[in-house]
């Protein structure tokens, strides 16, 4: 077998898929919260889910293109600090993801617990600190309204990755129970 | 059917004829630096250039104008949010207070309005670079690009597959929701939030199976074509760099030695003539 | 052959192969040879083994699919166990079944460079060697077209040229017709005895819809059934020996009817071409056994349930898709929709659905009396159900009863009664046992079944099916159909089935309607559709090979040949 270097060719297609859904779910799957502006993002359900199953460069590189690609399509601007906050947490729960296996069929409560500590913290590190530092360094905004928008935002998805994340993550493990198991029933 | 996101239309002008690469360098170039200055007469510089650039491309008003709108409004909430949240950011910035309207926390100051249009202008030049580089670059030599100027080839090809199938992914996404709204589930906005998160993990099942499957095909399909043997690969998109490309790099980097000697004389990222 | 000295291209010396996560081997023992410059067709029914042996030959076994293999495989005289899937990749192209998975490029010409790029190859050589192949395979002015703006055929061939720039000897299909209308794969089986005389290529194909493919030049049949070669035959014999419907599988109409007809097939010539078979008193014999059959039995004309009055509607501003079309569906009858992709026969239902909002729809829709322009999406689905083609789309719930339930409980419908009117439901789909497995574990042709009841469970009076056989064997498409069946006279169902497939028509149909290019070419009852075949050429419709057979023959079919061929053949299926 020749070497393989780098990323394997099913990683470039989780990434390439994997970024074509979480930009659909992004454009057409946001749900008003009913406060202003704030939207419980379905793409970061999936973005869990994506990262859990194949990793943290998986998952990194699809809410870093995924993000990017989304703001140039929907705004016309790029925002760098958000785009790479984004790509922090899909690094972030792919790592938790490499050691607490939350994609391999067996979804016990400890992992539901772990999973959700896991998009605690790495909501709490992408949002209330990669974000706002990054819009304080490259775009020299004011302190206050930064970290309040980055409070919001880190509220809002670590609920939404409670509940979407969670559900997801439980309906695909159940998926995976061995097709043997399954018995008819009178 | 909208197999084509970025919105590319082909043209002859000079702007279209420059390769995928150069209108990736400077996009990035330009977007990177731009928003580093603080500067308003370079921001107006590469607005004035940016805005030029629009009509030599020749992009359409109709193609473009919602687009436009829309950032304006986002912008003009961004400002309203930094006055909310900030109101004297610029005196802090600026060191002086000089107020043009009413008093307290919440008073206008000349400095917070001179901040609040370096941010406006930053708008004002991103905004047609970006429609530029979308609408004049084939998607196709996107990621031809993005391998040129030194991402691996891999995570180039990775876009180009997103631009691939985002087409069907949102004709899947569409079916799969109205099917869903035929079972019953309303999506608008009059039911409660609980039936809408219950709806949108409906609409994800079948989604995020599919999307599964899919990966697992295209990449048997894509190691049956050998992707991945090499540690390079060519591209039918890859286009050599002519003249034009090297006079559009030059004037960039123009662009990007005027910012660098301004960042040296001001000594700082703002620019302030007025203490 | 027509070379003097055939030479085994690829050997398969008793192979045997199990995936690691099963007990049992799928393929056991297999003995093959292909010869260079031979077109062979691997063909079963589901579950016979026929992509794992394909999955052996393309290379992805071992690498993709891990397990264990025994037997030995060789290319040219070489041992080939343990090549990697590049190498194998240069000595036989392989086209898997998914085209859209296939189809990796953002246009023609990109996805047809793809393997060249991955091999590094120079700008010049790749756009000459593009240049070639896309004309090779008709694709020349296509070059820069998406995938979303191809027809299934186009994008078929998009995927082939892909592989055939690789200049490899053999090239490897996996069931290519299942994206394919009839027409088109006709078209396609055509262009692959063009590639085999005109460039030498090998051919392989695995293949289910034997019935469409006997007819071209293919030099063996290869059947397989439970992991196990049964039979290495040309195709006459095959048809001789009557093995495709012991091993499951669809034998071509014409076929049918002459076995029907107590016909000696081993006294007949040509017997693979339909048009030009030919045996002693085979038309006498033919004529009597339809003289025999019972009368066509007149379908009582009901009153109308649907009316589309006027309907006009577009896509773009300029070119209207519909212009004052009008439509009817009456009580409790089965209408086939027809005509080639593009048409209008999905916007149509859309619109119908309430899928496309009624604010560029013209015209008047009424359903019993009921303006359906006032209900919405879901008002409409409580009295005209859509299942739509792709089963994997619909399924959103944990369990198959859930499923069943969903758009009771939407409805906020009790539990006793939900249970009352799912499980009878389950019964009849043969799905009650199963009724606690998650949805994802079923079969695609139990998925299909489930989608019906689904939208089965809110009792409408009219039932869309958008290509319901798609993509099954015979066995399964058979079973589906009488389901419909059953479903239609138990529940007085109207029903409206959108196909490419005339031999379904043929049997089921009470009436049919061609749409081409949003309009109605034709509304007539199926079998006279068949007798117009500047109607059928116009709307991209392959003619049956009963048809073909029987017109060619100076014969004129009924439908009752239809139906009576239909019923034997379920009838030897179970």
């Amino acid at each position: 077998m020749e070497k393989k270097n780098g990323l394997s060719t099913r990683s470039v297609v989780a990434v390439g898929i994997g970024t074509a859904v979480f930009i659909i779910l992004f454009k057409f799957l946001a749900i008003p919260t009913g406060i202003a502006n704030t939207q419980i993002n379905v793409a970061q359900a999936w973005l869990s889910l994506i990262a859990a199953i194949f990793g943290p460069v998986v998952g990194g590189l699809v809410a870093f293109i995924g993000h990017a690609l989304n703001d140039a399509i929907s705004y016309g601007s790029i925002w760098w600090s958000w785009v790479i906050a984004d790509g922090v947490f899909g690094v972030l729960i792919g790592l938790a993801g490499k050691y607490l296996h939350f994609a391999d069929g067996n979804f016990t409560t400890r992992k539901i617990i772990g999973f959700n500590l896991a998009q605690l913290v790495s909501n709490i590190v992408a949002w209330l600190v990669v974000a706002p530092l990054g819009d304080i360094l490259i775009y020299s905004e004011p302190a206050a309204k930064v970290f309040t928008q980055g409070a919001v935002s880190t509220l809002v998805n670590v609920i939404s990755t409670a509940i979407l994340g969670t559900a997801v993550l439980a309906i695909y493990n159940r998926t995976k129970v061995k097709k043997n198991s399954l018995e008819h029933e009178a | 059917m909208n197999h084509n996101i970025f919105g590319f239309h082909p043209g002859t002008t000079p702007i279209h004829q420059l390769t995928g690469t150069t209108k990736l360098i400077i996009f990035l170039s330009l977007t990177i630096f731009g928003s580093l200055s603080f500067d308003l007469r370079y921001l107006l510089l590469l607005s004035v250039v940016a805005i030029g650039a629009l009509f030599v491309a020749k992009i359409k008003w109709t193609d473009v104008r919602v687009l436009v709108w829309l950032v304006i409004v986002f912008a003009i909430l961004n400002l309203i949010l930094i006055y909310v949240f900030a109101p004297q950011y610029g005196t802090h910035l600026f060191g002086s207070k000089t107020v043009l309207l009413g008093s307290g926390a919440y008073a206008l100051t000349f400095e917070q309005l001179y901040y609040e249009i370096i941010v406006f202008t930053k708008y004002l030049f991103a905004l047609p670079l970006a429609l530029i580089f979308l609408m004049t670059t084939n998607p196709s030599e996107f990621s031809a690009g993005l391998n040129k100027i030194g991402i691996s080839y891999r995570v180039a090809y990775a876009v180009a597959l997103a631009l691939r199938y985002i087409p069907d992914i949102q004709v899947e996404y569409q079916t799969i929701s109205k099917v869903q709204q035929a079972r019953g589930y309303d999506m608008s906005k009059n039911t409660s939030l609980w039936h809408r998160l219950k709806g949108a993990v409906g609409i994800m099942m079948p989604l995020m199976f599919t999307s599964l499957e899919q990966i697992d095909s295209v990449s048997r399909a894509m190691d049956l074509r050998r992707f991945g043997k090499r540690k390079r690969r060519t591209w039918y998109y890859a286009q050599k760099f002519k003249t034009l490309d090297w006079w559009a790099i030059a004037l960039t980097s123009l662009l990007i030695g005027i910012e660098l000697v301004l960042l040296l004389t001001n000594g700082s990222r703002f620019w302030y003539p007025f203490k | 052959m027509e070379n003097e000295t055939s030479r085994a291209i690829l050997k398969l010396d008793n192979v045997t192969f199990k995936y690691e996560a099963q007990k049992e081997p799928t393929l056991k023992n297999i003995n093959l040879e292909v010869q260079a410059g031979e077109f062979i067709v691997i063909a079963g029914a589901s579950g016979s083994g026929k992509s794992t042996l394909g999955r052996l030959i393309s290379g992805l076994i071992p690498e993709a699919f891990p397990g264990t293999l025994t037997g030995e495989l060789y290319f040219d005289g070489q041992r080939i166990n343990d090549e990697s899937i590049f190498k194998r990749s240069q000595k036989i192209g392989t086209v898997l079944q998914d085209v859209n998975a296939q189809f990796v490029g953002l246009s023609v010409a990109e996805d047809i460079a793809f393997a060249l790029e991955n091999d590094e190859v120079g700008e010049t050589d790749m756009h000459a060697a593009v240049a070639a192949w896309a004309s090779r395979l008709d694709l020349g002015d296509k070059l820069q077209l998406a995938p979303q703006q191809l027809s299934g055929g186009q994008k078929q061939r998009t995927a082939m040229a892909g592989v055939l720039i690789d200049e490899s000897p053999v090239l490897l299909l996996d069931e290519p017709l299942a994206s394919l209308d009839e027409a088109s794969g006709q078209e396609m089986l055509g262009l692959l005895e063009r590639l085999r005389t005109e460039q030498g290529i090998t051919i392989i194909l695995i293949e289910h819809r034997l019935a469409d493919v006997l007819q071209y030049k293919i030099d063996r049949v290869v059947l397989l059934d439970e992991g196990e070669i049964v039979q290495d035959a040309p195709p006459v014999e095959i048809l001789q020996e009557a093995r495709l419907p012991q091993y499951g599988l669809a034998e071509p109409l014409y076929v049918q009817l002459l076995r029907a007809a107590n016909i000696e097939l081993r006294e007949l010539s040509q017997l693979t071409q339909p048009q030009t078979v030919l045996g002693p008193q085979l038309q006498q014999q033919i004529e009597e056994y339809l003289a025999q059959l019972p009368n066509h039995e007149t379908t009582q004309i009901t009153e109308p349930l649907l009316t589309v009055t006027d309907l006009s509607f577009s896509y773009d501003q300029n070119q209207p898709l519909f212009d004052h079309l009008n439509f009817s569906l009456r009580k409790s009858e089965i209408v086939t929709l027809v005509g080639k992709n593009g048409s209008g026969k999905s916007t149509l239902i859309n619109i119908l659905t309430g899928f496309i909002e009624n604010k560029n729809v013209g015209g008047t829709l009424t359903l019993a009396e009921t303006d359906l322009r006032t209900l919405s999406i879901k008002e409409r689905a409580e009295r005209m159900g859509y299942v739509i083609q792709d089963p994997n789309l619909m399924l959103t719930q944990p369990t198959v009863f859930d499923e069943v339930a969903s758009g009771l409980r939407l409805r906020n419908v009790s539990d006793s009664e939900i249970a009352e009117r799912v499980v009878p439901l389950l019964e009849l789909a043969g799905l009650y046992s199963m009724r606690n497995w998650p949805t994802d574990s079923l079969s695609y042709g139990q998925k299909k079944r489930l989608s019906i009841i689904t939208i089965l469970v809110l009792n409408p009076d009219i039932l869309i099916l958008d290509e319901p056989t798609a993509g099954q064997d015979a066995e399964n498409a058979n079973r589906l159909m009488d389901f419909v069946r059953d479903l239609q006279q138990s529940y007085g169902l109207t029903i409206l089935l959108v196909t490419h497939d005339l031999g379904l028509m043929s049997y089921i149909a009470d009436r049919t309607v061609v749409l081409v290019d949003g309009q109605i070419m034709a509304d007539t009852d199926p079998i006279r559709l068949l007798q117009q075949p500047d109607v059928l050429t116009h709307a991209h419709l392959a003619p049956t090979s009963l048809d073909v057979f029987l017109t060619s023959h100076h014969m004129v079919a009924n439908q009752q040949v239809y139906r009576e061929l239909h019923k034997r053949e379920v009838a030897h299926e179970s």
